[in-house]
């Protein structure tokens, strides 16, 4: 149902993705690890359109989205978050939810009533931010959370789109423990039929979520395969795991 | 912004409340200077008000808001002396041209980020003035002059005199307050208000941020060429120099002066700044100067400008009553 | 033959702008930073060339004193007002040197008066040149020399210099070229005088061929800042065929649309912006 062909991106004369093809279907759960610099941020802007991709295309339901801007491609149901969290610092938890509700009912367009009469986005709202585990705080400003938690609002604000394909950039990056486990629980809540790529660094997290497995080195696929095999492949075990 | 989603909306706007009544007494008790001080004061609050909408709310600011200013000035009068419409036609129009020339305007400049956003608007600015300095048919630099004011006979009122042309102005600057607040408390105006605070994060939520900025751009714009067109008939005249730069700019420190993103403190912002240039017109010609330097003082050091301060008062207040 | 005194002319205008914008664009490279006063500076380089002229009785003593005094003023206006807001968001530190040109506007009325001034050109090019049976303000083309002869310098100054491969590895990347070494606040101090004291020299270099009065520096900030939309920013050669790209069309479009000839500028820059959004050559990313 998500298609990559070919893409391509550099900068100057570095060649960050050089030619990367991905399919995901509906309900997969796709991991994306590599070293660092292997282009996987960066081949996750292709994919929501922050980047312009050199050469390549996207396909989303058979349709490419061409070269569609990042709203257009979340308005037709991709949804990602991002590595260095990305919040309405100075909006409480359950209204940068209800912002985000906003945006996928499309009350932009709404200038004439108030957004508080709108009972039911903040109620949905208020409900989001119960299941991420943020109840508690979901009165307290974005600024003032704690960084795991940061972390859990930046991936509830993607998921209040509804999107059909999610891509998570590192959602665990500088969690203890715990909040790793937070996350992971989050994760495997997801809707079934919904497409998940994700990167990761925690390789724990990764081969314990994910159905498939494609290795990023030097911007092109290394491997592909399920957990399994990527685990034991001798290539992967040599660049990647350190411990060929 | 909404302060908290389960609290009700805080609907009571003091100052707004407090600038009404000041408008009201400086009515019954001014002669006619203090009622034409009222009206030019009405005017560039609407302008003013319609200039928060960007700056306060979307947080693009605008170096060129005099150009929409100015467009509505002369499309009202020619409207009103190449035409021969009456005023009460001429102004709608007038509106509609400003807000055509907005969005197109708007288009390209709603396109560039930050800094080359203000650079544009600045562009756009000076190209209208330039415009209407070589206009042959609005007289280049010399501006002209005989326009009409809107017609209260049907009331039995002279528009020509201070006393109702000001409680126009003032009526006037009240419902736009009052459209722009319903603006701003709507989903659009804190669809504004997050990309202020998060341009790429509201984008890739679904939002389509250049028609929204667009929108906005254009809404403000037909505002101040409402704004222009009233100051047409206030002055009777018109001239390139309402589409100068420092008029872009004195707008601007209205904003400033009264504190971004609070309508009311638009509106006081021309009050005081009207005011007080009308106070240093007789003491200095340099009252450029002045304001420039009021300009950088307020940038650097109130950011809040004088709605913020006025709006921590109460705080304090009370903090120190209960410490005695 | 018209065309061909529109095209000098075009290029004279060219070579203003260059000495004008590149100082803008370099320091928006380095430092994210746009100084809308820039203007301001070049209108004082045309008074103090009037005020030195005057004083010395020499236009030369004006084409070199003027630029130092320019700089110098830009270092003391870096040093006083612009490093600290250096912390402040862009929008605030953008506001401030637009509140420098309401202030610079009024010092020039308060000390020099409303009235226009000019300085005599120099002696040397006092008179005219035939060129294909047209006689040509010889100035006029000591000013388009001038302009190349800055851009060749420049050019060298990048490329072949230590303190140009400094400023090149701050534009290309900030953090880097801190993180190797350079002391980056040092190299923008120095580029910033630099494109002070350039805009001074655009400034005195002008005051033969327009009036010199207060105000007389927007017109020219809003061709310059269109010159680094144009261009793309930070980048030698975006400044140079951004000049003149905009310094030919203004000229051309004067003599063929003279109601709408800031409509042309206005239709150029959209027209570039369309195709590329970040000017032709940028060096530094736009946002």
């Amino acid at each position: 149902m998500f298609e990559a062909r070919g893409l391509k991106k550099s900068y100057g004369a570095l060649a960050v993705v050089r030619g990367v093809s991905l399919s995901v279907a509906a309900g997969e759960r796709h991991g994306i690890i590599g070293p660092n610099g292997a282009g996987k941020t960066t081949f996750f802007n292709l994919l929501s359109g922050e980047a312009a991709a050199d050469a390549g295309e996207v396909c989303m339901d058979g349709i490419n989205l061409g070269k569609s801007p990042p709203d257009a491609r979340a308005r037709a149901g991709l949804g990602r978050s991002f590595q260095h969290n990305s919040l309405f610092a100075g909006l409480t938890v359950a209204e940068n939810l209800a912002i985000a509700i906003a945006q996928r009912k499309k009350l932009y367009k709404i200038f004439w009533r108030g957004f508080l009469s709108r009972t039911e986005v903040f109620a949905e709202a208020l409900d989001r931010a119960h299941r991420l585990g943020l109840g508690a705080q979901a009165h307290t400003r974005a600024a003032h959370l704690s960084h795991g938690a940061m972390r859990q609002l930046e991936i509830g604000l993607t998921l209040a789109l509804r999107p059909k394909v999610l891509l998570l950039d590192e959602p665990t990056s500088g969690m203890s423990p715990e909040e790793t486990a937070a996350i992971k629980n989050l994760i495997r809540r997801l809707p079934e039929e919904l497409a998940l790529l994700v990167i990761e660094h925690d390789m724990d997290v990764i081969f314990d979520l994910a159905s498939h497995i494609t290795v990023l080195d030097y911007g092109e696929v290394l491997m592909r395969g399920a957990p399994a095999e990527v685990r034991a492949s001798p290539a992967v075990r040599a660049r990647y795991l350190g411990m060929g | 912004m909404l302060k908290t989603v389960t609290r009700a909306p805080d609907v009571r706007d003091p100052l707004a409340a407090a600038l009404v009544a000041a408008a009201a007494m400086a009515w019954l008790f001014t002669g006619d200077f203090g009622k034409e001080v009222l009206s030019e004061v009405a005017v560039f609050a609407i302008f003013a008000m319609s200039l928060d909408l960007l700056v306060g709310c979307a947080g693009l600011v605008s170096l060129g808001h005099a150009a929409f200013f100015a467009l509505g000035a002369y499309a009202v009068a020619a409207f009103g002396v190449f035409v021969n419409l009456p005023m009460w036609m001429a102004m709608p129009l007038a509106v509609a041209v400003t807000a055509v020339a907005a969005a197109a305007a708007g288009f390209f400049a709603v396109r560039l980020g930050g800094v080359f956003f203000i650079m544009m608007t600045l562009a756009i600015g000076q190209m209208v003035y330039a415009f209407f300095l070589n206009s042959r048919a609005f007289n280049a630099d010399d501006g002209m002059a005989g326009i009409g004011r809107v017609d209260f006979s049907f009331l039995a009122l002279d528009s020509g005199e201070p006393a109702v042309f000001s409680a126009f102005a003032v009526c006037a600057a009240v419902a736009v307050f009052l459209l722009l607040r319903m603006v701003a408390r709507s989903p659009f105006g804190h669809t504004l208000a997050a990309l202020r605070r998060n341009e790429p994060r509201l984008r890739s939520l679904g939002c389509p941020v250049l028609r929204c900025k667009l929108a906005a751009f254009t809404l403000a714009g037909a505002l101040a060429g409402f704004a222009g067109a009233l100051a047409a008939q206030h002055n009777g005249f018109i001239s390139p120099d309402l589409a100068f730069w420092t008029v872009s700019g004195e707008v601007l420190v209205m904003v400033i002066v009264g504190g971004m993103g609070s309508l009311s403190g638009a509106a006081l912002g021309a009050a005081l700044v009207i005011l007080l240039r009308h106070h240093l017109a007789g003491l200095t010609e340099f009252w450029v100067f002045y304001l420039g330097v009021l300009f950088v003082l307020m940038v650097l050091f109130a950011e809040g400008g004088v709605a913020g301060m006025l709006s921590r008062l109460p705080r304090k207040l009370h903090r120190r009553g209960g410490n005695v | 033959m018209v065309f061909l005194i529109q095209l000098l002319n075009g290029l004279q205008l060219a070579a203003l702008l260059f000495l004008l914008s590149v100082g803008l664009s370099v320091v928006f490279g380095l430092m994210r930073f746009i100084n809308l006063a820039h203007g301001t500076l070049f209108m004082f380089g045309a008074y103090l060339g009037v005020a030195c002229a005057a004083a010395f009785d020499s236009f030369w003593a004006a084409f070199f004193l003027a630029p130092l005094l320019v700089a110098a003023g830009g270092a003391a206006l870096y040093g006083i007002l612009l490093r600290h807001i250096r912390r402040k968001s862009p929008m605030q530190q953008v506001l401030v040197t637009f509140g420098l040109i309401f202030i610079g506007f009024d010092v020039a009325r308060m000390v020099w008066g409303r009235f226009p001034y000019s300085i005599a050109e120099p002696a040397v090019f006092a008179g005219g040149v035939q060129i294909f049976g047209q006689v040509y303000p010889a100035y006029r083309l000591f000013l388009i020399a001038l302009g190349i002869a800055v851009m060749a310098a420049l050019y060298l100054g990048l490329e072949k210099t230590r303190i140009g491969a400094m400023v090149r590895a701050g534009v290309d990347n900030r953090r880097m070229a801190a993180a190797l070494g350079i002391n980056v606040e040092r190299v923008f101090f120095f580029v910033f005088c630099l494109g002070c004291g350039l805009a001074g020299l655009a400034g005195v270099a002008a005051a033969p061929v327009f009036p010199v009065f207060p105000g007389m520096d927007m017109p020219i900030l809003i061709l310059a800042l269109i010159v680094v939309v144009v261009g793309g920013p930070g980048s030698l050669k975006g400044a140079m065929f951004g000049s003149l790209l905009v310094g030919l069309a203004d000229t051309f479009g004067q003599v063929v649309f003279p109601e709408f000839a800031a409509a042309t500028i206005y239709a150029l820059m959209a027209a570039v912006l369309m195709v590329r959004p970040t000017g032709l050559f940028p060096a530094a990313t736009v946002h």
